[in-house]
């Protein structure tokens, strides 16, 4: 009996040892497996987890380039920026105390409501609160946040594009896309140049997020953009865009638009346009204030064109300011009845005097003396037709057809300014080099890029042209002179102390939609240079589709005057204090 | 290891005592002068210094460990706080050249010139420093429009 007991005992012991030992060996098989897990087969995702956990990864934006003007002031220039981003998980329950605290640094930039659908935006953890603020008011923003003890808000860190003088050369300049990439004008010629390579920092963080001391840590440094140097004075620009604005108003006219070139170096000092826009602001970027009209905008030039056309023939020796040349009333070519924009009789006027009235019928006249191989020549050596090198995005080349295909009436119509297509620089590059002497020569707008590291890179320009004789273009400028005179069609344009040449346009205006001219719509225009006896600048004003009984010499003329004037002043040009040619204008 | 000696010792110091026998004609007088009791070595070096130095080394090491890591944590809060002092000063620096940018636009400064009633000249005279040549009549500027 009690041995049978016993034995049931023992039995009864060893079934619970070996239960237990089953027991042990399972869990500790179960562990071996998670440890062979673990350390075997997903080793590499639990490594990235472990150091996703404690490390820390920031992008570090590039610094963006500045673009200043020839002194150095800053056009568009780079600033820290902040978007706020939050997680609406954790913002929902503070959202109006949130929203209020924003609301109170941005003021209008935000809306309360808007704002707190966003911070409680369900079935998310990412939102964009506001975005591109400057980092003093995200600063600003962040310090509220942790004073009233509330979480969820989020900094992501960028470059902010500033342009401190608005809508001053903002053609020019163009301006920067949602993406930060440059659109129009030397944003996007020099994007490459101004953007700078973006940097990065990685490194690790204990769980409070500071960073562990010697622990390792990955710095890309950001490598900044270049600065680009442009050839513009942003006093002068601001001037004329002033100016010009009031005249365009004053006009009721579409567009308008002012260029002035520095005739010895072809460096461009101001390119205004109105209407424009403000990348500032982010105001007013629609294409037809966005585009730059300088370059891409093609025109029918009008009488301007005849100071080329004169040009031509005193190259070829054919014509000198006294040269007598008799104008009829009026005259029919190919069935056209060409006439002047004033009702005349036969007027016996020198070539001067063609030029200073602005007389089409004397300037065809004077332009038969060449054929049209030889015409279409000079126009393209004066650079019609081509671009102008000036190296802006979206140059037009205008539009000069091809001789072969000209009529009498066009040989005509050409001479002075209509049936050929031009824009505004290819204008002010051809009576540049009448101006300089006979040297034509590439406008520029950039005088050169500085790298972080302090180097400077000039732009390379191409060395001037001689395209007519120096005897030919000061003959041009004689004849341009009396343009200026009491008797002449710009009087308006008349500096006191300086001599001045000019010259005025009315152009028929074509519809861009149907091709055809527009009766009663003009595109007037001024060209001039002083001082004349020693040329220094040239301002080339265009005003597009006046409404008011408008000229080039009543509209264009007093633009021209004033921003020439200015530029005057600003260099320090002397007046020469030489008398001015009295040329006569008949005979 | 310090019993051994003694024990040689002893051992011939038996051997000499078992010599006369032997060797008392020459030698005798001379072999007993030469022997002597060596003083027996010290039982056993003090382990106390030894480990009081292993456990200043010791100590030292971790309190300067201990030194430098605290060291090295403060230098990084205070790095911390450096870098972040000097991002706000960028960016209060960057805030007052915005603004000062904007009040030197030319607009600006046309405004607030034309706010104190100045009025451009249109009419500058030059004066040449060399000559003290006058070029151009002196007019005061009009007024306003």
């Amino acid at each position: 009996m009690t041995g049978t007991t016993r034995a049931r005992r023992a039995g009864v012991v060893r079934r619970r040892v070996q239960i237990s030992l089953a027991v042990v060996l399972v869990v500790f098989l179960a562990f071996g497996a998670r440890l062979l897990q673990i350390q075997g087969f997903d080793t590499s995702a639990y490594a990235a987890m472990a150091s996703d956990a404690g490390t820390r990864s920031t992008v570090v934006p590039a610094e963006r380039g500045q673009i200043l003007d020839r002194n150095g002031v800053p056009l568009a220039t780079s600033y820290d920026g902040i978007t706020l981003t939050a997680d609406p998980t954790l913002t929902a329950e503070n959202a109006p105390r949130i929203a209020g605290i924003l609301r109170e640094v941005l003021g209008t930039e935000v809306d309360y409501f808007d704002l707190i659908d966003q911070l409680r935006k369900p079935d998310s953890r990412f939102v964009y609160v506001v975005k591109d603020i400057p980092a003093w008011q995200a600063d600003q923003v962040m310090d509220g946040l942790k004073e009233a003890e509330l979480t969820g808000v989020f900094v992501q860190h960028e470059s902010l594009r500033s342009y401190p003088n608005g809508s001053v050369a903002a053609n020019l300049i163009g301006r920067l896309n949602n993406d930060g990439q440059g659109v129009g004008g030397l944003e996007q010629r020099y994007d490459d140049l101004l953007s700078g390579t973006d940097g990065s920092a990685t490194y690790s963080v204990s769980p409070t997020g500071e960073k562990i001391p010697l622990a390792d840590s990955q710095v890309t440094d950001m490598v900044p953009g270049s600065d680009v140097t442009t050839t513009i004075d942003s006093d002068l620009q601001w001037y004329a865009d002033d100016t010009l604005s009031q005249a365009v108003q004053a006009a009721g006219a579409d567009w308008g638009l002012a260029v002035t070139l520095d005739v010895q170096t072809c460096e461009v000092l101001q390119m205004s346009q109105v209407p424009t826009f403000d990348a500032d602001a982010k105001t007013g970027l629609t294409d037809a204030k966005t585009v730059s009209r300088g370059l891409q905008t093609v025109y029918e030039p009008g009488s301007v064109m005849k100071a080329i056309t004169m040009a031509a023939l005193a190259d070829q020796g054919k014509i000198s300011p006294t040269t007598p040349i008799s104008v009829p009333s009026s005259m029919s070519i190919d069935g056209f009845t060409i006439g002047d924009a004033w009702n005349h009789g036969q007027l016996n006027l020198t070539a001067a005097g063609v030029i200073a009235k602005s007389s089409n019928l004397g300037t065809i006249i004077a332009s038969q003396q060449m054929d049209d191989e030889t015409m279409y020549e000079y126009l393209s050596r004066f650079g019609f037709g081509t671009k102008t090198g000036v190296g802006l995005p979206g140059e037009s080349v205008g539009i000069l057809t091809d001789p072969a295909g000209w009529s009498k009436a066009n040989h005509a119509t050409i001479s002075f300014g209509q049936g050929v297509s031009v824009t505004a620089m290819q204008m002010v590059r051809a009576v540049g080099a009448i101006a300089n002497g006979g040297q034509i020569c590439e406008p520029t707008v950039v005088s050169g890029s500085r790298s972080p590291e302090g180097v400077t890179t000039p732009t390379p320009h191409d060395a001037p042209k001689q395209i007519i004789s120096q005897e030919a273009a000061r003959s041009v400028t004689t004849m341009m002179e009396a343009v200026t005179t009491d008797d002449g069609s710009a009087p308006a344009a008349q500096i006191p102390g300086y001599r001045v040449a000019g010259k005025t346009g009315t152009a028929w205006r074509v519809d861009p939609d149907t091709g055809r001219y527009v009766s009663g719509s003009h595109t007037v225009s001024f060209m001039g240079f002083a001082p004349a006896d020693a040329p220094r600048f040239l301002t080339y004003v265009v005003i597009d589709n006046p409404t008011a009984a408008a000229s080039g010499g009543g509209t264009a003329a007093p633009v021209f005057r004033d921003i020439m004037s200015m530029a005057l002043q600003r260099f320090g040009i002397l007046p020469t204090g030489a008398p001015a040619p009295q040329t006569p204008l008949s005979w | 290891m310090s019993a051994a000696p003694a024990r040689s010792v002893v051992r011939s110091t038996a051997r000499g005592a078992t010599a006369p026998a032997r060797d008392l004609s020459r030698a005798g007088a001379a072999r007993e002068r030469a022997l002597r009791i060596v003083a027996p070595a010290r039982a056993r070096a003090r382990r106390a210094p030894f480990v009081v130095v292993v456990v200043t080394v010791l100590s030292v090491g971790l309190v300067g460990l201990v030194v430098l890591s605290t060291v090295l944590q403060n230098q990084a809060f205070e790095l911390a706080r450096l870098q972040q002092e000097s991002s706000s000063l960028t960016v209060q620096q960057q805030q007052l050249q915005y603004e000062a940018d904007r009040q030197a636009s030319p607009a600006s400064l046309a405004a607030a010139a034309s706010g104190i009633g100045m009025i451009p000249n249109q009419t500058p005279v030059f004066l040449k420093p060399d000559t003290g040549e006058i070029i151009g009549v002196p007019t005061p500027a009009g007024s306003q429009p």
